[in-house]
């Protein structure tokens, strides 16, 4: 066992509290920052002095935030808090594993796959954050636009490739495995087949116009798409020739599938004798020149119909629409020489991207989650762009593309990672890691676990439900989680309890309440995990088993985990403990699960005096 | 309705008629509905459903109805317009063309057939010049022509 280190650094909420005491009754050492073997910081690494920071690189230091966890209220209690928190930090220090052990630098090229503007823009990005970039082109070069852009512009934007950009043609990602940092890519070529290694992977699978689904089916020889649309063969003659143009109505409808509706709208009622009208479910005007487009088509004396969803009917022949018109709320048939139906942008996604162990728990309706922006997906550095993610052609690939690159760059660029430690005399090869990793990190290659370098978030779901306890990011494994458990909850006073905040939300609240004075019970234990859902069955149970008479475990609200479903699996595996609890007889009120954001400390503040009543009631 | 039956080339009729210009602008926002007095006050009277009558075509029903004729000119509704249809202007329009459409409105037709009949706004009969006499006045005779020349209508029966 190293011999731990107190390093005391005076801050804000720490006023009166004497290290000294703290560090004999958690039983460290109190250093001045000196030679360490292993060490405990009062503060953040964010808050710590550079110099400090520097210093201590390499070794085992455990940051705690103790200001956040000691709160307000008489000195004694603040002085028995610090203790406990001290213990526990130094627990997990003591036990602690040097990072470096379990990095792996990420490869740092780039594969881009697929074709288009969007494939080209990211390729060009990439290449200019400085990555060896292999642009896969499915089609030949002339061809590698897609049927929803100008082959000219995506001709030119080829021609300016960077030179470290290698171009092939005519080949295909096949086969996908990895995460971020160390992806093995399949790719078939005219001729063979090869593999090779990528730090990152971006998909720009072809785009094309389509008529959405939520188009009503009219009669086949007066239905034309736009893209099919010739304006100048359309003219009236003695009777008015009635053209109605559908955009889109349902709610995938996007400005750029209003913009083109309006267009030939406008163009056809440019026609002599031609009465077009619109039918549009929202106006969608927030492109450039959206807006004025819309009203250049009214004045040219476009009819703009309104219609809710599924308001517009059609007769049995096809022939006739029926609607009511949004003014006078009356009922108005109109039997159309010609139906214009708008199209939007569409990709479908390569088929192997539905294998469940390249995507994991990435449910295909995700894209608009908030943590998968910027063409992310739910596997870390597997990027998905260009019309497959509703991407209007021109610039708003190219700016989707910069993101991606950006983000990719980020990922592959940062400080060596630390990656979860396999212990593959411990592991089964069941899998339960590949399925429940959240980012994708943790892949199955060549016979065993093998997480990739560059995608851990360290949030612990694997190590939570690994059944063999064979894995776990560094600092984050059971024996450690359970040794400073055990150290904090020894110094702890009174009646003991374990409150599990995550980092983006528990921990933020606990902070703004401690450093707002709030008088927490005194054998408070806070333990911050990087998310809830490191927090099983196990760790919940052994916190009992270790003297504390009540366990509240914090997560974020539902759908805002940053890894994605961490939250509800906490809120399940409190619920399991709970019950077995009740299953041996005792109570199973002593194990809670809340939903909680940063900014809401007096739901905690309530939620913590509740468990330290029902824990005090014994 | 069938929309097929309608004129679509009535709202470019109003549309090049002096003041006319702006109607097919509208959005149909109500703006102008909101801010009009008279809609308070006559049921029926809802600028934004005559324009958008005006828009579909439904051009005799516009013509023929004694709403167009009741506006104030109070202008409110061309302050409020966000597109500029500047509806005070364009329902003169719509008038213009409904009296040269033989539309006007209600009260006027009747004046137009008193002066039509009687060259007057009032009728004179012998009972008036009696009056006329008595108070030392001269008697006057009824003499339509002018106006029938002028108004362009043959006699509605009144005396010649």
């Amino acid at each position: 066992m190293p011999e731990v280190s107190l390093i005391w650094i005076e801050e804000a909420g720490l006023e009166g509290l004497d290290p000294a005491k703290a560090a004999k009754k958690a039983g460290v050492a109190l250093s001045d920052g000196g030679l360490v073997e292993a060490a405990v910081v009062t503060t953040t690494e964010a808050r710590a002095p550079r110099s400090l920071v520097n210093r201590l690189k390499g070794y085992p230091v455990k940051w705690l935030d103790l200001a956040a966890e000691v709160g307000g209220g008489p000195l004694a209690l603040r002085q028995a808090r610090a203790a406990a928190a001290v213990a526990r930090a130094a627990g997990s220090a003591a036990l602690g594993t040097m990072a470096q052990r379990y990095t792996r630098q990420p490869n740092q090229e780039v594969l881009v796959a697929g074709r288009g503007l969007a494939a080209v823009a990211a390729a060009h990005q990439a290449a200019a954050l400085g990555h060896p970039v292999l642009l896969a082109l499915e089609t030949t070069r002339a061809r590698a636009a897609c049927a929803d852009e100008k082959p000219a512009e995506v001709k030119r934007a080829l021609a300016g490739l960077p030179a470290q950009v290698e171009v092939v043609t005519g080949t295909e990602l096949v086969e996908l495995l990895g995460a971020g940092g160390d992806f093995q890519a399949r790719l078939q070529g005219p001729r063979r087949t090869s593999r090779r290694r990528f730090g990152a992977v971006v998909l720009a699978p072809p785009s094309a116009y389509a008529v959405p689904g939520d188009m009503p089916a009219t009669a086949e020889d007066i239905t034309l798409p736009v893209s099919r649309l010739k304006p100048k063969q359309y003219q009236g003659g003695e009777q008015w020739l009635q053209a109605a143009v559908i955009a889109p109505l349902g709610p995938g409808a996007t400005a750029h599938g209003f913009a083109r509706a309006v267009t030939a709208a406008l163009a056809l009622q440019k026609r002599p004798r031609v009465q077009v009208t619109l039918f549009l479910g929202e106006a969608k005007v927030a492109s450039e020149g959206g807006e004025r487009l819309y009203r250049d088509a009214r004045r040219q004396g476009v009819l703009a119909m309104r219609v809710e969803p599924g308001g517009l009917r059609v007769s049995r022949d096809g022939r006739k629409l029926s609607f009511d018109d949004p003014v006078l709320g009356e009922p108005v048939d109109l039997r159309p020489d010609l139906v214009v139906l708008s199209e939007e942008v569409t990709g479908r996604a390569p088929a192997w991207l539905d294998n469940p162990l390249v995507t994991t728990a990435w449910d295909q309706d995700l894209p608009d989650h908030p943590r998968l922006q910027a063409g992310r997906t739910a596997r870390s550095g597997l990027y998905l762009i260009g019309g497959a993610r509703g991407a209007a052609p021109g610039d708003p690939r190219r700016a989707q593309a910069a993101a991606a690159a950006a983000d990719l760059h980020g990922l592959l660029s940062g400080e060596a990672v630390a990656v979860p430690a396999v212990r593959d005399v411990l592991c089964a090869s069941c899998l339960t890691c590949v399925r429940v990793c959240p980012h994708g990190v943790v892949c199955y290659a060549e016979d065993h676990i093998a997480p990739a370098p560059a995608a851990c978030l360290a949030c612990g779901v694997c190590t939570a439900e690994c059944p063999a306890e064979a894995i776990a990011p560094p600092g984050w494994s059971n024996r450690e989680m359970i040794a400073s458990l055990a150290a904090g909850l020894k110094a702890a006073a009174g009646d003991k309890l374990v409150l599990f905040a995550c980092r983006n939300s528990g921990m933020d609240a606990a902070r703004a309440l401690s450093l707002a004075g709030h008088q927490w019970p005194k054998g408070l234990l806070m333990v911050p995990v990087n998310c809830a859902g490191r927090v099983g069955v196990q760790l919940i149970l052994r916190a009992l088993s270790l003297g504390a008479g009540g366990v509240l475990v914090a997560g974020c609200h539902q759908g805002n985990c940053r890894s994605l479903n961490g939250n509800l699996r906490a809120k399940l595996r409190s619920g399991e403990a709970a019950d077995l609890l009740a299953q041996v007889g005792g109570r199973p009120e002593q194990v809670r699960f809340m939903h909680l954001a940063s900014n809401q400390p007096r739901a905690l503040a309530q939620a913590v005096a509740e468990l330290a009543q029902t824990a005090g009631e014994k | 309705m069938l929309l097929n039956d309608c004129d679509p080339g009535f709202k470019h009729q109003v549309a090049a008629e002096p003041g006319g210009q702006g109607i097919k602008a509208c959005f149909a926002c109500a703006a102008c509905t909101a801010r009009c007095p008279v809609a308070g006050h006559v049921e029926g009277y809802d600028p934004r459903r005559l324009i958008r009558l005006v828009l579909l075509g439904r051009r005799e029903e516009v013509l023929a109805s004694p709403l167009i004729w009741l506006c104030s000119t109070c202008y409110s509704c061309q302050e409020v317009c966000p597109q500029q249809v500047s509806f005070t202007e364009v329902l003169t329009a719509i008038k213009n063309i409904a009296a040269r459409a033989g539309y006007g409105p209600p009260a006027t037709e009747a004046v137009i057939d008193q002066l039509a009949a009687h060259g007057r706004l009032l009728e004179v009969g012998e009972f008036e010049n009696q009056r006329r006499t008595d108070l030392g006045l001269p008697e006057v005779a009824e003499a339509p022509a002018h106006f029938q020349k002028v108004l362009g209508v043959e006699p509605a029966g009144g005396k010649s």
